[in-house]
């Protein structure tokens, strides 16, 4: 929705422009810290990986390209991986899932009108997830948001740890098919 | 030794590889694996891509606490100085080596580190019962490009951490030993050049270096560890 901008943004930060990082943390920082907490289950931890995310962003907003990806992935690829370490490293327990269940409530999903005026892409993901069951969506969301391993998903939901792999991968798969572009056939037959 | 894996193997470790949770000896095999396999590696970066259209898309949403972004701003105009606890800066020391000898006395301090520094990782290697953390930069020709941490405790681990403008993808994070060949125990994928693993390992005693390696097995970066 803010492509351009965030491009802007971050353009300006790697020259130094510590109003341009202010505009960028305001403008992220709900998300930002909303995932890392999902993760590490506890504000105070949260806010430390939330802090270096955006210092990591400012460090290499220089190395940024836009063709690789959006700054919001960018941005959330980061959190997403010091959440994970902070969490290996301290070898601490994932966030509670009801955590994520509250953070993951009716507030913070998109509604019908936030829907209606988002780009072709997130409406498309949210009506594939919405169309994935119940339960591969519930391991989906845990593994994608809450970083959890599919040990830890077969611990907290009570089911064999291959239930969990193939829910995951099913879900991915089924994801997958309504995003990815299928690949174009390609004939590879000789004529004798 | 890692052995071949088959297709089928490595396409049930894909979604866990995607979502960067697999670790150690299966990470290091189905890399081995994609460096072979284009249908495989096309279904891992395909895989990659729904989740991060996930996260992007679905990330949950939470007010931070009252001063977040001035903190932030802060911690950018001072970076040393708020560095989060798991990421201290022992790489802006040559080398660090702190260990405990027993299980309750005869603690020191090798190398290079402040005092105070020292005592608050002695402080935290005696809370958790470990005997020895040893910590060195990884650099490559005289520049830092991360840090290499190697704990010796009742389960001893090494953890890898990189930032460095090389091409996006996964890389190999190997122990060099006194007393036996060197072993690749992890696998490391840079994302927008940034990225770190950790892995559980045997006795870490006998390491001497930790390195880091890209997909041909040329050495990167090196991390020469204090003795």
């Amino acid at each position: 929705m803010h492509a351009a901008d965030d491009d802007a943004l971050i353009g300006a930060m790697a020259s130094g422009d510590q109003e341009a990082a202010a505009r960028f943390v305001r403008r992220h920082q709900r998300r930002v810290f909303g995932l890392a907490l999902s993760i590490v289950g506890d504000p105070p931890t949260a806010e430390d990986v939330a802090q270096e995310a955006f210092t990591r962003a400012w460090r290499h907003a220089g190395s940024y390209d836009a063709r690789r990806g959006a700054a919001t992935t960018w941005l959330l690829t980061i959190t997403r991986n010091l959440a994970i370490d902070a969490v290996r490293v301290r070898r601490s327990d994932p966030a509670d899932p009801s955590i994520m269940a509250a953070l993951m409530g009716a507030s913070n999903l998109p509604g019908p009108a936030e829907l209606a005026e988002a780009g072709s892409d997130r409406r498309r993901l949210v009506e594939a997830i919405t169309r994935l069951p119940a339960e591969q969506r519930r391991a989906l969301v845990l593994a994608a948001i809450g970083g959890r391993t599919t040990e830890e998903i077969s611990r907290s939901e009570g089911i064999p740890l291959g239930t969990a792999k193939t829910r995951i991968r099913a879900a991915l798969h089924r994801l997958r098919a309504d995003l990815v572009p299928p690949a174009p056939d390609v004939d590879l037959s000789f004529e004798q | 030794m890692t052995a071949d894996l088959t297709c089928a193997a490595a396409q049930d470790m894909l979604p866990d590889l995607a979502l960067g949770t697999l670790s150690g000896d299966d990470r290091a095999r189905v890399l081995d694996h994609l460096g072979t396999c284009a249908a495989c590696a096309t279904e891992a970066a395909e895989l990659t891509h729904v989740i991060d259209e996930v996260v992007a898309h679905l990330a949950p949403r939470a007010d931070p606490p009252a001063g977040f972004e001035s903190r932030v701003l802060a911690r950018i105009a001072a970076p040393s100085r708020t560095t989060p606890w798991w990421r201290r800066p022992v790489g802006l020391v040559a080398a660090v080596a702190i260990a405990v000898a027993g299980t309750t006395t005869g603690l020191y301090l090798a190398n290079r580190g402040s005092s105070r520094l020292g005592g608050e990782y002695v402080r935290s290697l005696q809370a958790i019962g470990g005997k020895e953390l040893r910590a060195a930069p990884l650099t490559q020709r005289g520049h830092t490009w991360g840090e290499a941490f190697v704990y010796e405790g009742k389960a001893s681990w090494v953890f890898v951490s990189m930032s460095w403008d090389v091409p996006d993808g996964e890389y190999r994070v190997v122990l060099d030993r006194s007393d036996g060949p060197s072993a690749p125990v992890a696998s490391l994928r840079l994302v927008h050049g940034q990225g770190s693993a950790g892995t559980t390992v045997g006795d870490t005693r006998t390491v001497t270096a930790v390195r880091v390696l890209d997909a041909s097995g040329r050495t990167l970066c090196t991390a020469a560890l204090p003795t």
